[in-house]
């Protein structure tokens, strides 16, 4: 699964991570294309890159642990690759990991299920007079009953 | 019995995601997969090939004991992992680091797979035909108390499971069915997918994420949904969300073959008589006209064949052309003879071929 990593500036997903080696430590950058476009961000342009890293420095525990080695082998970049190689490396990682783990969460999920809202349609229909309506509805709900009632005789 | 020889008897039957597809299946195949590593060791990847071969030596008498048949991937053909692969057995990573000390256990029935040392030390997969995905979770936690009687699996209070993805790490549930929705992908029913990302859930290939065609004819209409959350959720939580997913999707697509347009059954009509009389066999376009018959069979457009041969038909095409489509392995039926057996079980007419 691809993971979404977010942007140090918005807090949208980031399509971009930028590394630079400064005064002989490792920074990150997280960046999505609106931000690099309002920065005036251009990956072409090197000058413009760096300023990417003027604008957003990270935190001072990102940074140690991005220079990190675990005893199994791997390195802080299991911020990009998202592979962790052994148990250890869930806590010798942990601030990239929650880094990696801030991901846009799912919209809500509806309450309810389908024969309730098709139940709820055919009242509806009955109550107005709309009988043709009604018998669509009907129909299809016992189509939803054949096919479960086919699937529990499979069971 | 040798390996070669069991694999061509395990491939000789249908898959589990093509065993079943009547009239009113919707959902034509459940699966459910847990990754799970071995606690104090490296994950697959950081490991070297002694420490692989160890790992599947530590597990191998718990998986025979429990009714299942080894399957070396290092002694197997790309072609058969391809077999493999294309039967929901393999993972399809089978990157590099892992070809060494990898093993396929299956029991006769394919509901039950275990893969060690694909990505996480042990893969379990639990599939069924048809919609049986609470059959299938019961059946993957179930086995996955078995091994962990004998093998601890690593984890902690904080983060639950581990995996080497990390995005896997808590549960590591994965619910995922097999659709076939042909009537909403000939009516284009974009609501389909607008509602499958409100619900949080993925759209994938038939045979895995990554997999899902550009443009062949079975691209829109035959595909795999995939619950990915598997940290925030617990499992029962998913299982009722993939559930009323099932009772949305069936009610969608029962809903469009009522419903189909003049302008598709004017297609569909036109496919079938294209199909009847066809000399030569273009894969793509038979699997069109083969998928748009079935569904003109379902709604009562078309009345002059057996509905159940031609499931049979279909499905005996569809799985050299899926694989087709995404292997490039060589395509089979441009010939005149498979256009002739095409149009004989069609028409229900003999052909010298």
């Amino acid at each position: 699964m691809n993971k979404i990593l977010k942007c140090d500036f918005c807090g949208n997903p980031a399509a971009t991570l930028l590394q630079h080696v400064v005064e002989g430590e490792q920074k990150t950058v997280r960046i999505c294309g609106d931000c690099m476009r309002k920065n005036g961000i251009d990956l072409t342009i090197p000058e413009t890159i760096l300023r990417a890293f003027e604008l957003c420095s990270n935190s001072p525990e990102i940074d140690r642990q991005l220079g990190e080695v675990c005893a199994c082998g791997t390195t802080g970049e299991v911020i990009s690759s998202g592979l962790a190689g052994c148990e250890k490396c869930y806590d010798q990682f942990r601030v990239l990991l929650e880094e990696v783990w801030k991901t846009e969460p799912p919209d809500s999920v509806p309450s309810g299920n389908c024969e309730d809202s098709l139940q709820a349609q055919l009242e509806s229909a009955i109550d107005e007079e709309r009988y043709e309506d009604a018998a669509v509805i009907r129909d299809k709900m016992q189509h939803i009953e054949e096919a479960e009632d086919v699937d529990e005789e499979e069971a | 019995m040798s390996m070669k020889k069991r694999l061509r008897r395990l491939t000789k039957n249908p898959p589990v995601w093509a065993k079943r597809l009547g009239r009113n299946d919707v959902v034509t195949a459940s699966r459910v997969g847990i990754p799970r590593n071995l606690s104090g060791r490296p994950f697959p990847h950081r490991m070297n090939r002694g420490d692989l071969v160890r790992t599947l030596d530590d597990v191998r008498p718990t998986l025979t004991g429990t009714g299942l048949t080894e399957y070396s991937v290092s002694e197997m053909s790309d072609f058969d992992v391809g077999l493999l692969w294309e039967r929901g057995l393999s993972l399809g990573h089978n990157p590099e680091y892992t070809a060494h000390g990898k093993s396929i256990f299956i029991d006769p029935y394919e509901r039950r797979t275990v893969v060690v040392n694909e990505l996480d030390h042990i893969w379990m997969i639990t599939a069924r035909a048809g919609n049986r995905l609470r059959d299938c979770v019961f059946e993957a936690v179930a086995m996955e108390d078995e091994i962990s009687c004998s093998h601890p699996f690593a984890a902690n209070d904080r983060d639950g499971f581990l995996t080497s993805w990390v995005e896997q790490h808590g549960t590591g549930v994965r619910l995922s069915i097999i659709i076939f929705i042909p009537a909403v992908t000939l009516e284009a029913r974009e609501d389909f997918s607008a509602e499958v990302e409100r619900r949080g859930l993925l759209f994938a290939g038939p045979f895995g994420i990554g997999t899902m065609p550009e443009n062949p004819p079975l691209g829109g209409s035959l595909m795999q949904i995939w619950c990915h959350s598997v940290n925030e959720e617990g499992t029962a939580n998913n299982l009722v969300m993939m559930e009323d997913f099932i009772r949305y999707v069936t009610a969608l697509e029962l809903e469009c073959r009522e419903n189909l347009s003049l302008g598709s059954l004017d297609i569909i009509a036109r496919m079938w008589g294209i199909l009847s009389n066809r000399l030569t066999a273009d894969e793509s376009d038979t699997m069109a006209s083969l998928e748009l018959g079935l569904l003109g069979a379902w709604n009562g457009i078309i009345d002059d064949f057996e509905i159940p041969n031609i499931q049979k038909l279909f499905y005996l095409c569809l799985d050299g052309h899926l694989m087709s489509c995404y292997t490039g392995r060589k395509k089979i039926d441009t010939d005149i003879v498979r256009a002739n057996f095409v149009k004989s079980c069609v028409t229900g007419e003999s052909t010298s071929g």
